[in-house]
């Protein structure tokens, strides 16, 4: 699957609508395009005690494999071969948030009817924003291939196979049923924008939990 | 549409507004689950926190830089809690400050020889 096509699917995500339900309990409901209906619900703690174990035996393995790079490794090589800081990158991301505070302070004084100021200064928020927005892609795209994102994405992918259910419909009943039988199921099964969707729903979801 | 975004727009809709004071009076749950709180979910919690604050604002009518064009928008909103925050925080140093300046200015005793001396310390503005 394409990268373009990965960032689309997630775009539409980003865009897609939220609706109260969103919010009404701890799961988020999505369909598939083909007339299915999927669900991901919160891990339980010992779904969470075991995606805890599968990272670090997925770290542990991608260290003993060859041109495998930590990320400090891989921050270390990509500002010596490559001139590309990945901390200095993070550090402009903190300088850019700290630019925006004399635009909040310039558009919080803004009256109403003073349109044409407010969209000024609005502007130049978004200007900020998209200035953020391309170095955290950049920061992104350049640290995937370290163990430690690697591991992460595994993680993520074990917790999106035990908590993405399907609706089944059973004499008029809602039941829902889990999508995938197995971890093994689900790395075996083709990569779909089902698996995308699922994962970048599941993220959604324990954003912020996890933190 | 991301879904901050919509997290704030549900927040300050008067449905969910109303849910939060009515939760927040009489104990009643919001959401079907009580435990386990999604990202979701919790960012909705902040949100709706906010948001009763800053209409309760509106209504007493504290600041005529918050209106109800403020809430609606994201930005202006944003702009508008981060000068919120930053006169709380100014409020809060020069209450420290007082309060050093004040202890400061009290009497100092102590006994010298068996005589005791009062030193007067007024350290001003």
């Amino acid at each position: 699957m394409s990268t373009k096509h990965v960032k689309e699917i997630i775009k539409e995500l980003q865009d897609q609508n939220l609706r109260s339900d969103l919010v009404q309990d701890n799961k988020i409901h999505f369909p598939d395009g083909n007339g299915l209906i999927y669900r991901v619900r919160m891990p339980n703690q010992l779904e969470m005690l075991e995606a805890d174990r599968i990272r670090n035996a997925h770290q542990i393995k991608l260290i003993n494999q060859e041109n495998t790079m930590t990320l400090y490794q891989l921050k270390k090589t990509l500002k010596e071969k490559m001139n590309i800081d990945i901390d200095g990158m993070e550090k402009e991301l903190l300088k850019l948030e700290d630019n925006m505070q004399p635009v909040y302070e310039r558009l919080a004084k803004k009256q109403d009817d003073d349109l044409e100021g407010i969209k000024k200064e609005k502007d130049c928020l978004q200007e900020i924003k998209d200035e953020r927005a391309k170095i955290i892609e950049e920061i992104s795209t350049r640290t995937a291939p370290s163990i430690d994102v690697q591991s992460e994405n595994y993680c993520m992918s074990y917790l999106t196979s035990v908590c993405t259910e399907t609706n089944t419909k059973s004499e008029g009943e809602i039941v829902w049923e889990p999508t995938w039988k197995s971890f093994d199921e689900y790395l075996k099964a083709e990569d779909s924008n089902l698996k995308l969707y699922a994962m970048g729903w599941l993220t959604t979801l324990i954003m912020r939990v996890k933190q | 549409m991301s879904l901050d975004e919509e997290i704030r727009k549900l927040a300050r809709s008067n449905y969910w507004q109303s849910m939060y004071a009515i939760s927040k009076n009489r104990n009643i749950q919001m959401f079907s689950n009580v435990h386990d709180l999604s990202g979701p979910q919790i960012t909705m919690m902040q949100w709706l926190q906010i948001y009763d604050v800053l209409y309760l604002e509106l209504a007493q009518k504290e600041t005529v830089l918050l209106t109800q064009n403020v809430i609606n928008d994201n930005d202006r909103c944003n702009a508008y809690l981060h000068i919120r925050r930053m006169k709380q925080e100014e409020e809060m140093f020069k209450l420290k400050q007082d309060s050093k300046i004040s202890k400061a200015k009290s009497k100092h005793k102590f006994k010298k020889n068996g005589n005791v001396n009062v030193i007067d310390v007024d350290l001003g503005r």
